[in-house]
């Protein structure tokens, strides 16, 4: 299987990347030779074999339940668009959206 | 009694109820992968960091005590633990959420296959089928009469992460519709949340409400948050569907979300199952969405069309690792198992004699609890059975009908109120030895929660000592038979109503301090 530009165009806009048409071609060639990686994992007999969902055999890393310094308020929004008081501002939602998940 | 409308369309309609609970851990000291604090309110975004406000890079890291008290959530409800779980991310473009994903959890959840059993007293005549229903059984009639238990599956709890909070500016009411532009807030961003769904069990908006009010009071038991509604600390939200009585199939149904109150959850449904009903019976298809219930217009509205599962793009989150949770983790967390409000309610009901009804108030109240148990060991039983009973009865019926009339009429809480344990005891024990009458006993209460007088103090200023003497009593009765000769001839010739006369004679003649037991005893023998 393979991705066409327009497919990786769309999958930029539902990810919220900006791309220009040289970053999408150059994209789309690097995801097909990915594809043709996991075309020949594919290609095994995988039979019994577990997921895995991480590259390492960790598990249980927790951190304690201790306080430790928020931002100031002058790095909170350095990296904002735009912000009004102490908060941020986000333009108007599009139509017929409310409420998160 | 059921809203007319309501049970009109539940004869016709059954409806098919699931909920969905959000409930921030408040008790925890951070947030779930980062050491911000868990507060609410304050000025906006003080409480971030790169972590909770989403930065490319930050790396989050599960908080171990928001966990462990997951899983004692899940243990309070039958859940059974997971032993290996993970987190996954949840994909949406939303500005509450500024990395584009909530790091949740898909399969398999931390806890899972649960139930709750709940009582319907209130409303109880919402369900048509209780007789038949495999998940429902009749109370006892001496308990309440027309009630009647339920257990409600719980598919799963899982543990996640809160949003940030949007304020929508321009628009009505803070609504979306309208506005120009959004404020947003990640101070609650981050957040540990609990979310508990419920299988598809419930049937009516009473035992939606009710499932909401003893999930809470679990929560709080165990202490793991603070479940103010308002404050949105504990959030309900429902699936509802209806289907004509005897159909087996689902109807198609919608999702309910901002009922922030326990009159809002009733009073949300009750309004969806009565419009669906009407959708129906004009002929029409419900539309799956999600509406908002808007608690002063008592309606609800369609908010957007539903995701499916599927839109989240679920997968596991590749900056946390997994869990393994071993049977010795698992066991350590139970022992921290508080007594539950059912476990108490029965150990009040064994120990005290209390109706199930009366136990319940106290089970779920540690502060009316704490009062009632101090009050019944300062009446001084300690004679187990009749005894304790007797008295344990007389404590809770003062404090559930002359207290909570004082504490309400006066607003003010047990705390805060004149009237100790030692009082009520006082009182209890005036009346269990006949010093004064249970009618003299309310007005030394009116007295005692006015100056604050212990009772006895009352009653000896007052002079309102009951009379007991028998030999005072039965001289005034020989005196009243000897006054009326002609009733007392009419009484023995069959007119025993006049009993009563006698006995207001009686009380007349004492000011009213007369035992009334006494004197019935005494006019008993004496004319017979
Ligand atoms: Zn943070």
């Amino acid at each position: 299987m393979s991705l066409t530009q327009k497919e990786v165009a769309h999958y930029a806009f539902l990810a919220r990347i900006e791309l220009d048409e040289a970053a999408t071609a150059a994209l789309t060639e690097d995801i097909n030779a990915l594809l043709v990686h996991l075309k020949h994992i594919g290609e095994l007999d995988l039979d019994g074999v577990e997921p895995m969902t991480h590259a390492t055999a960790l598990v249980n890393v927790t951190r304690s339940d201790e306080r430790r310094d928020s931002l100031p308020p002058n790095l909170v929004f350095k990296n904002a668009p735009a912000h009004e008081g102490n908060a941020f501002l986000v333009p108007r939602i599009g139509s017929g959206t409310e409420g998160g998940a | 009694m059921a809203d007319t409308r309501l049970t009109e369309a539940l004869e016709r309609y059954e409806a098919v109820i699931g909920l969905e609970i959000h409930t921030e851990i408040t008790v925890t000291q951070t947030k779930m992968f980062c050491g911000c604090p868990v507060a609410f309110g304050g000025e906006p975004n003080t409480r971030t960091c790169p972590t909770c406000l989403g930065h490319p890079g930050a790396l989050p890291v599960p908080n171990e005590e928001a966990i462990a008290w997951t899983v004692l959530a899940g243990l309070a409800t039958a859940c059974t633990i997971a032993p290996w779980s993970q987190f996954h991310r949840k994909n949406y473009f939303y500005p509450d959420m500024p990395a584009n994903y909530q790091i949740s959890q898909f399969e398999p959840p931390f806890c899972a296959d649960g139930r709750l059993d709940i009582e319907l007293t209130e409303n109880a005549d919402e369900r048509l089928d209780v007789a038949t229903a495999a998940n429902c059984t009749p109370l006892d009639e001496a308990d309440r009469a027309g009630g009647y238990r339920a257990t409600i599956g719980i598919t799963r709890l899982h543990l996640e992460e809160d949003t940030g909070k949007m304020n929508h500016i321009g628009g009505a009411d803070g609504r979306i519709a309208g506005a120009t532009h959004s404020l947003v807030d990640f101070n609650r961003a981050g957040t540990p949340l609990m979310e508990l769904v419920t299988e598809p069990d419930i049937r009516t908006p009473e035992e939606a409400r009710a499932f909401a009010r003893k999930l809470r009071l679990i929560w709080l038991s165990l202490g793991v948050s603070d479940c103010n509604m308002e404050e949105g600390s504990m959030r309900v939200d429902a699936n509802i569907s209806i289907r004509p009585r005897g159909v087996r199939e689902f109807g198609t149904k919608t999702e309910l979300k901002n009922m922030n109150s326990f009159k809002g959850i009733h009073d949300g449904l009750a309004y969806e199952i009565i419009r669906q009903a009407a959708v129906l019976d004009e002929g029409g298809t419900v539309v799956q969405e999600t509406r908002h219930w808007d608690a002063s217009a008592k309606v609800t509205s369609a908010m957007r069309s539903k995701e499916t599962a599927d839109d989240y793009r679920y997968f596991p989150e590749p900056d946390t690792v997994p869990f393994e949770f071993s049977s010795a983790y698992v066991d350590a967390i139970a022992a921290r198992l508080p007594e539950l409000p059912d476990a108490r309610r029965e150990r009040i009901t064994d120990t005290f004699g209390l109706s199930m009804h009366d136990a319940g108030v106290l089970a779920v109240d540690t502060e009316m609890l704490a009062f009632f148990e101090e009050t019944v060991a300062a009446a001084g039983v300690e004679v187990e059975g009749i005894e304790v009973k007797g008295v344990a009865q007389a404590v809770i019926n003062l404090m559930l009908n002359d207290l909570a009339a004082h504490l309400n009429a006066e607003d003010v809480t047990l705390a805060a109120c004149r009237i100790t344990p030692a009082h009520i005891a006082e009182l209890v024990v005036l009346v269990n030895e006949d010093t004064i009458s249970s009618k003299q006993a309310k007005e030394v209460f009116a007295e005692m929660a006015a100056s604050g007088e212990l009772p006895t103090a009352i009653v000896e200023a007052r002079g309102l000592k009951q009379v007991s003497d028998t030999g005072e009593l039965e001289a005034i009765v020989d005196t009243l038979i000897a006054a009326h000769e002609d009733k007392v001839a009419e009484y023995r010739a069959g007119k025993t109503g006049l009993l009563g006369f006698f006995v207001g004679q009686v009380m007349r003649e004492t000011g009213g301090q007369a035992n009334p037991k006494v004197v019935n005893e005494i006019l008993a023998a004496k004319l017979a």
